[in-house]
């Protein structure tokens, strides 16, 4: 799928010509095309409003547990959140990671790490991106769908929302989502050969807590012996739209959508002490983000991680991996070295993989 | 940690090429680490190798320096005693052996046969110790960026390899979900644990922060 925003730059060739081209191929990003869309169920729509809306409106503090099914371990943590803003994590299970936690104010996030003794501040950057697939995008994929049966969730009454794939009618995700606060209690992740893989659902919830400004401030693990502060806040560790980017970016230009995804955001920042352009993309469920880097050694490939499995993509060895629900796959193009992130399937990061492929091997020819 | 001796010379040699195995290498960083005197051999080592780093790229000899040296080489050979001469047998020269039950009692004598240094036992010393040479500045001049995943060593080469470890794995995650967070159902919360999940110091299924470039398919 060509855009019109990838023709420009494809006839503009110069670097920061192509940037402009894009930023307006983001910006005036034609709507989904509605060939085969079914009207939207008014009860699933209304629902999905009242649970988009929930988290970021209530206060509550709950335990929150996620099973990641194809390997069967479970992470568990105490979630506490105060409306509108503040956010805290502790975690409990497995041992290994208790008494990590996390807190998120308005952008900006602190992590304090007991296995390496370390508190580090971080800006958290997807204010800045304008990462937000619509209503449209969703349904334009996806059927929402309200089941008539309610079910109970930690002795709540919820009503189930269900996601399902438009081009098959397979089950996606399913949501428990609280009659009376919004808050999804419960979610389930299912792939496209119908199997679960993630379970995420509250083991208890109080939505009545005593929360204080004191709750969400974890300063006090810098008086612990040992504890080092790290500011990642000024080291470019952070992303920058492209509209503010002012030094030439690695990739050439966007590479086209996947088949149903859209460009919702781009942005730059340091990974690996190298200049990063990320580009997202959406199906209005799951997001792609595809990362380019520029490689120092062309005749040498990238050193990856030893777990990495080997794929081919158009000839080229790219390397794999799975790590929770997060799959990764890197591979080198020329001069660029390029990574797509996400949480499809196998099959369709693949898919994707290898049409950016063949794009970059265009553009950088030509 | 397992229990180390002393890094020997050779596995120091192959700890700063990188050519260890992930366990071995992260073995000797931590006795390293904790050893005074293996501590003092690979800061004399890196010294070295500095020096040869520092050392013009190509140095070539003067055009009378093998003659020179092979004359020279003669002329201490005449000079060394024959009873004198110790030292394993390399390199067999018609008209040269020496026997060292020549110089010897019977009852002394080793059980092994010796015989005297010849000039081309010397040579062949000397063309060892140059190509041994040649091949550390080789290895030098590719040595940058291989403690860059190394634990406990400084990471100060980083940029000049293309490697992406698993750290540099976690940003790409982290830059992912900050994106995510922002989507239609995506829970904020979440995607915030997913990249702090990514950090679990015993998820073996991260692997080891050993590269491995280049696997074939």
């Amino acid at each position: 799928m060509l855009s019109a925003g990838f023709a420009a730059a494809l006839t503009l060739g110069n670097l920061t010509l192509s940037f402009n081209a894009r930023n307006a191929q983001a910006a005036t990003a034609p709507p989904p095309v509605a060939v085969g869309v079914s009207a939207l169920d008014p009860a699933a729509e209304a629902l999905y409003l009242k649970a988009r809306g929930a988290e970021s409106q209530l206060s509550y503090r709950g335990r929150l547990n996620t099973t990641y099914w194809r390997t069967g371990h479970t992470t568990s943590v105490i979630l506490r959140h105060m409306a509108p803003n503040s956010l805290r994590i502790d975690y409990v299970e497995p041992d290994s990671i208790r008494g990590r936690a996390v807190v998120v104010i308005a952008g900006n996030e602190w992590t304090y790490s007991p296995s390496d003794r370390s508190l580090t501040h971080r800006t958290f950057a997807s204010h800045s991106l304008a990462a937000t697939a619509g209503l449209d995008l969703l349904t334009r994929n996806y059927i929402l769908k309200v089941l008539p049966q309610p079910d109970t969730v930690i002795q709540r009454k919820t009503t189930i929302l269900e996601v399902l794939r438009r081009a098959n009618h397979t089950v996606a995700r399913k949501f428990w989502i609280d009659d009376v606060t919004g808050l999804i209690l419960k979610r389930e992740m299912v792939s496209e050969d119908g199997k679960l893989t993630v379970t995420i659902s509250y083991s208890d919830i109080s939505f009545h807590p005593q929360l204080t400004a004191a709750n969400f401030d974890l300063s006090n693990v810098t008086k612990i012996k040992g504890v080092r502060q790290v500011d990642e806040t000024k080291t470019n560790k952070s992303t920058v739209p492209v509209s503010q980017v002012t030094q030439p970016l690695p990739g050439s230009i966007y590479p086209p959508s996947a088949a149903g995804y859209r460009l919702v955001g781009s942005g730059s920042r340091q990974i690996n002490s190298r200049l990063t352009e990320e580009v997202h993309y959406s199906d209005g469920l799951e997001l792609l983000s595809l990362f380019e880097q520029k490689r120092i050694k062309v005749t040498r490939a990238t050193r990856v991680p030893r777990v990495m499995t080997p794929v081919p993509i158009n000839g080229k060895t790219a390397h794999f991996s799975r790590r929770n629900s997060l799959e990764t796959i890197i591979w080198d193009n020329g001069p660029l070295r390029l990574m797509v992130v996400g949480e499809a399937n196998q099959d369709r990061m693949l898919a994707f993989a290898i049409a950016v492929d063949q794009f970059v091997s265009k553009s950088t020819t030509k | 940690m397992t229990e180390m001796k002393h890094v020997s010379t050779q596995d120091i040699s192959d700890f700063l090429d990188g050519t260890l195995s992930v366990a071995r290498m992260r073995d000797t960083a931590i006795h390293i680490d904790g050893c005074e005197p293996c501590s003092t051999e690979l800061e004399a080592w890196k010294k070295t190798r500095a020096m040869l780093r520092r050392a013009p790229k190509s140095v070539a000899p003067s055009p009378d320096f093998w003659a020179a040296t092979t004359a020279r080489l003669i002329e201490e050979d005449r000079a060394i005693p024959q009873a004198s001469r110790l030292s394993f047998q390399t390199v067999l020269i018609p008209g040269r052996r020496f026997e060292l039950k020549d110089a010897v009692p019977a009852g002394q004598r080793l059980s092994f046969k010796t015989v005297g240094p010849s000039i081309s036992t010397r040579m062949a010393a000397f063309t060892s110790m140059a190509a041994a040479i040649v091949g550390v500045a080789f290895m030098v001049g590719h040595w940058p960026g291989m403690f860059a995943v190394v634990p406990g060593i400084p990471n100060t080469n980083v940029s000049t390899m293309d490697t992406i470890d698993n750290d540099d794995l976690s940003s790409f995650v982290r830059a992912h979900t900050e994106a995510a967070a922002a989507q239609p159902f995506a829970d904020g919360s979440r995607q915030i644990m997913l990249a702090a999940d990514l950090d679990d110091p015993s998820d073996t299924s991260a692997g080891d922060t050993t590269t491995d470039a280049d696997a074939n398919l």
